[in-house]
């Protein structure tokens, strides 16, 4: 129990906890006080002066004065009021009050509330402009100099939640404004388009285009008619209230149209949650909010701004069947009958196990739980496996050998909170930049140390501490190796293994190869660097380590990953907070995918169909028999295709044309099928070769559960109705069961996770009541409890010990000397996956247009090519022709592609393939070679010169407030400005 | 071998299918509403007698232009002025206390009825009687009244 003092407030006795601020008990109080620039997530800006209170006498802000023993606190004695009149009327300056014309006006709108709440009647300074011209130039916002009060939210959040360091504002100017690099327009700053800035803007000055002309009744008419409105509402000079009764009124008509839904967002696995608001089929905007268990207010730019491909003209409307050279159009019935016919019949010709499905990490979980279903139940295979076989499997089977769970050791706050977070393998400011934000504000603010293991420099390479290039595909060695050296050196956790680790002494023999010299040879990282990273974990308060495709898509991913499982076992990084293991999945649901057991070994809930016990349990509850052996995972099932002896494939969501390793193979395998079904919204080239495509409905569009990174599920409403005749996917998969004389009979998604629940131990104390609104669920314990944290109670074996796990190194697969060059490939921030979402977004396209080939200075000097140059990749699988980048983000002979094309001339992988991972046989994307050819000397940049990353930042310390108060003009408001460090505040409650 | 498509054949409706269609879809609409749709029917039918109908049409035709030329109007000064008597005015009489101005328009009316009363007998009124009537308490009540509304005035002028 926290100490308390205290206090009166407007006369009345209050027992406050210390350290609280005022603001911060008056709103947990529901006590009604003004305020525009505080927010929870930020802390204190101190900038908007509205929140004055007299404390003892003297004029203090609620929001950043801690209440102390016998403090005498009225907040709305006259001194108090005149103080916020005061206040309110400097942003009414800054703020012109045409709300009822207003986009923002939709009972959300701070300014306005506040200034309604404080029974504002007019103004004493006249609203005058400061000057500047509106910026339109970007694809998704706009600023309005005219409109701005100031208070920096905006800058607050850029340069310390985002961490991007964008925006400022200039204080010593005669008219102050918010700047983007210190002056440049905002399409041509180093915004990276998050939309944070818009998300926090207390009112109309930052605002989505997509809101612009669309959200009022009255906000689309055209400025002729506009302004001599505008006019007359400042030539009557009617007193506040009355505007704000009005605009009120309009508010409310707006609520009536303007539909606001909480989804989960698609475009990588953090797991953002936010409102969309939607008015009939139109996308007005993305809305967070500070309720987000994951992200409160922040987005990145897919999430605010990606979502065009929902409305696409290219959605798949009705089911097709392929006639001929043409799809055409067919109804439900058909298509179904046909599907179930056909595969009915290779069934019956064929036998079971000559059909495969493929699963989708982009689906719910309860569309996961019925294609695993379809797969045992109705087809009576085990050969269903999903997306996760491509990127996180390594990881996931790493972590069930070590722990005993595959999935991240805690949440997003553990990683917010450790004090080192190691990167191996991942660029999460491109792949999961929520995630990123949460890093980058810990190192800047609160001393987190930053380590990035990577072949490619990206941004978290730039930030980090210590940023480390290993040669590709030996992350075990130096794991191992650093492992070793800080038993060796005593720096281990010596009690934690004891108590909680099996295995030591093999493990020791084991790591017995891995001097620090050995390391050195074969990783290339420098002895004394490979030292330093061990004595920053030795000294950190909890490491964390991150981990991606980097890792896991090696023909060592599996034993690498054990590797990273062992350094954090070895050094008591597990069983506590802000601390262990954080494999970063990719997509929305490759977490939940794998948990409702789409996969050829398990059921839902990693329950092996090999264990009778389980077994047993689920062909009761499907009333059939399932085999007892594991099924085909995704690359067999394209050995058995080639064999002959897979003839039928179901494919939902997943374009494993391109996903796949060597694509040319892929394509030519799905050729081959004798009968093939995609489930689909765009026709992908995957579904090109299909026989049946059956139109599916992206999550907008239906109701059902996601699982994020952190084994957090969560819910998503339906915002839309699916577009012409598509479904949502779990219709579709129960009236094919139907077909096939399996009624499965739900109504409703909850119904499908309630059976799911009932048969899987981890989600036992889990449903749709636990999971309402913002609230959310972790999996992780077998009594079904939420388990945000975990391994609290022991780790999940028998014994309740870890084990340390003894798989030794693969040293990646060797190339013909031909090929000379190494291929890094992967993601990057503007476009998600193979781009079938994303490029159907004008703005995401206008920021990123077309992918190319990173290449460095010194292979760009060595090979005469230049930024623009037009060259073929060869690998032994294929080619590509794509336009060089000369970066220095990688170094020497290896160069980089992002993964965003699905075009037959630059998609990634007609370049991998061959090895796998030898465990779980992901495929070794990351081990690729490639020799360069130039075809063309001359071309055009390919990155738009108006793409952030050819930008400067400019980095400060928060709004730098104090820059205000010193101005020559600045008249105090409150006896008090003393400048808060940012940060303090959430370290405070940390 | 299965070929890639890339060609997605329409289900087209021809003209003569997606009329029927419509008129489906009308038809069943017009059963399941027909109360109401009779009586608008009957009401559109008196608008259009009356004209009414004509100049709604006509004004809708050029909505966006009567609303510019309605605005223009509003941003003269006069009319802004007016508007802001108005609100003026509706302010004065927010902050009257209702039972005096009840009271006030009773006796208005009383006042009226007897200076009609007056009217009509057409008496002719000497300096004698003005000197007389100051001294009835009805009259010295209205004309205490009025100087104390003229000294109110006078003050709220002052400010």
């Amino acid at each position: 129990m926290n100490e308390k003092v205290n206090v009166l407030i407007n006369g009345t006795a209050h027992e406050v906890e210390k350290g609280t601020r005022i603001l911060d008990y008056l709103l947990k109080q529901e006590m009604e006080h003004p305020h525009i620039c505080y927010s929870e997530v930020l802390g204190p800006v101190q900038s908007c002066d509205t929140c004055m209170c007299e404390v003892n006498g003297s004029i203090m802000r609620a929001c950043s004065t801690v209440v102390e023993e016998g403090m005498d606190i009225l907040t709305s004695s006259e001194l108090a009021k005149q103080a916020q009149e005061e206040a309110m009327d400097r942003i009414l300056e800054n703020h012109l009050l045409y709300c009822t014309v207003c986009d923002n006006n939709n009972g959300n709108c701070r300014v306005h509330n506040t200034a309604e709440m404080m029974g504002v009647e007019h103004q004493t300074r006249p609203h005058r402009s400061k000057g500047y011209e509106v910026d339109m130039t970007h694809p998704f916002y706009r600023y309005d100099p005219d409109q701005c009060i100031l208070c920096g939210r905006c800058v607050e959040t850029c340069q310390d939640l985002q961490v991007n360091e964008t925006l400022t504002i200039n204080w010593e100017s005669g008219q102050p404004r918010v700047l983007w690099d210190g002056g440049k327009s905002i399409n041509e700053s180093s915004c990276v388009s998050c939309g944070q800035c818009v998300t926090v803007c207390p009112c109309n000055a930052l605002m989505e285009k997509s809101m612009l002309g669309n959200a009022g009744f009255m906000s689309g008419i055209s400025d002729d008619l506009l302004t001599p409105m505008i006019d007359i509402v400042k030539a009557v000079e009617p007193d506040y209230q009355t505007i704000f009764a009005v605009s009120e009124v309009e508010a409310a008509m707006r609520e009536t149209r303007i539909e606001k839904t909480k989804t989960v967002c698609t475009f990588c696995g953090v797991g953002c949650s936010f409102e969309v608001w939607t008015k009939d089929r139109e996308i007005l905007k993305i809305e967070p909010s500070e309720n987000a268990p994951v992200n409160s207010v922040s987005t990145c730019v897919k999430g605010k701004f990606g979502w065009d491909f929902v409305n696409s003209q290219e959605r798949i409307t009705s089911p097709l069947i392929r006639k001929g050279d043409v799809f055409v159009e067919a109804s439900w019935d058909e298509a179904l009958t046909l599907v179930a016919e056909k595969m009915g019949g290779i069934k019956e010709t064929y036998g079971s196990d000559a059909i495969g499905f493929i699963s989708s990490s982009k689906i719910t979980n309860e569309e996961n739980y019925l294609i695993q279903k379809m797969a045992r139940q109705v087809f009576g295979t085990n050969n269903v496996d999903n997306c996760s076989r491509y990127c996180q499997s390594p990881a996931s089977w790493g972590l069930q050998q070590t722990g005993g769970i595959g999935g991240d050791s805690g949440t997003i706050q553990d990683i917010a909170g450790a004090g080192l977070v190691m990167l191996v393998g991942c660029a999460p400011a491109e792949g999961h930049p929520v995630l990123a934000t949460r890093i980058k504000r810990a190192q800047k603010l609160h001393g987190q140390k930053l380590i990035t293991v990577d072949v490619r420099r990206h941004e978290m390479g730039d930030r980090a501490d210590l940023f480390v290039r290993p040669k590709q595909g030996t992350d075990y060695v130096w794991l191992s190796a650093i492992t070793k050296y800080m038993i060796d050196q005593g720096w281990h956790d010596a009690k934690f293994i004891t108590e909680h680790v099996n295995h030591y002494d093999e493990f020791l023999e084991m790591m017995e190869p891995y001097s620090l010299e050995e390391a050195e040879k074969i990783t290339g990282i420098a002895k004394e660097t490979l030292i330093q990273m061990a004595e920053m974990i030795r000294d950190a308060d909890g490491t964390v380590i991150c981990w991606g495709m980097g890792v896991t898509q090696n023909i060592a991913g599996s034993h690498t990953s054990v590797a990273i499982a062992n350094l954090l076992l070895a050094t008591g990084n597990m069983m506590r907070p802000n601390a262990g293991a954080y494999p970063l999945r990719g997509h929305n649901n490759v977490q939940g995918a794998a948990d409702m057991g789409t996969m050829p070994n398990i059921f839902p809930g990693y329950q092996s169909v090999t264990n009778i016990e389980f077994r047993e349990k689920f062909e009761k509850a499907y009333g059939v028999n399932i085999p007892e052996n594991p099924g085909l995972d995704n690359i067999e099932m394209l050995g058995a295709v080639d064999k002959g002896e897979m003839k039928a494939m179901y494919i939902a969501g997943e374009d494993m044309a391109w996903v796949d390793a060597d694509s040319n193979h892929t394509q030519a395998m799905l050729a081959k099928l004798d009968f093939l079904v995609v489930q689909e919204i765009f026709l992908t080239t995957t579904a090109q070769f299909a026989d049946v495509i059956l139109p599916g409905a992206p999550s907008l569009e239906k109701d059902g559960t996601f699982t994020n990174t952190e084994r957090r599920v969560q819910r998503l409403y339906q915002a839309l109705q699916p577009l012409g005749d598509s479904k949502p996917d779990w219709w579709i998969l129960m009236q094919l069961a139907k077909k096939l004389g399996f009624d499965w009979n739900y109504t409703h998604p909850s119904e499908i996770f309630d059976e799911m629940a009932s048969l899987t131990p981890f989600f036992s104390q889990c449903n749709y009541d636990v999971l309402d609104g913002w609230n959310s669920f972790h999996w992780g314990s077998l009594d079904g409890s939420n388990t945000p944290l975990l391994f609290k109670d022991g780790f999940n074996f028998p014994d309740k010990k870890a084990r340390f796990g003894l798989f030794d190194y693969v040293p990646p697969m060797e190339f013909p000397q031909e090929f000379d060059l190494a291929l890094d490939n992967g993601r990057l921030l503007e476009h998600f996956h193979e781009g079938n979402l994303t490029q159907k977004s004008e703005g995401l396209n206008y920021k990123f247009p077309n992918v190319f080939v990173e290449v460095s200075p010194e292979l760009a000097n060595e090979r005469g090519v230049k930024d623009g140059s037009l060259v073929r990749l060869v690998s032994p699988y294929g080619a590509i022709k794509l336009p060089v980048l000369v970066t220095d983000r990688v170094e020497g002979k290896t160069v980089y592609v992002p993964m965003h094309s699905s075009s037959h001339e630059s998609a990634v992988n007609l370049l991998t393939g061959g090895a796998v991972d030898v465990v779980t046989h992901t495929p070794a994307y990351k081990q690729t070679k490639v020799r360069m050819e130039v075809l063309e000397l001359n071309g055009e940049n390919p990155l738009p010169r108006y793409n952030p990353r050819n930008a400067t930042r400019t980095p400060q310390m928060g709004l730098e407030i104090y820059r205000k108060w010193e101005r020559g003009d600045y008249e105090p408001i409150s006896n008090i400005n003393e400048h808060i460090e940012p940060g303090l505040y959430d370290r405070r409650n940390a | 071998m299965a070929k890639p498509i890339k060609i997605i054949q329409k289900t087209e409706l021809t003209e003569e299918q997606k009329k029927m269609q419509s008129l489906e879809n009308l038809l069943s609409g017009v059963a399941e509403n027909k109360d109401s749709l009779l009586e608008t029917l009957n009401l559109l039918q008196e608008l259009h007698d009356s004209g009414i109908m004509d100049a709604l049409g006509s004004l809708l035709k050029s909505k966006e232009k009567a609303a510019k030329i309605a605005v223009g109007q509003m941003t003269r000064e006069p009319v802004t002025n007016m508007i802001n008597n108005a609100m003026a005015a509706g302010g004065i009489l927010t902050e009257l206390d209702p039972n005096i101005t009840s009271k006030l328009a009773k006796s208005l009316t009383n006042g009226l009825q007897k200076a009609q009363q007056g009217l009509v007998e057409d008496t002719k009124l000497g300096v004698f009687d003005l000197m007389k009537a100051l001294k009835d308490p009805d009259i010295n009540r209205v004309i205490g009244f009025g100087f104390n509304l003229l000294k109110g005035m006078g003050e709220g002028l002052k400010e």
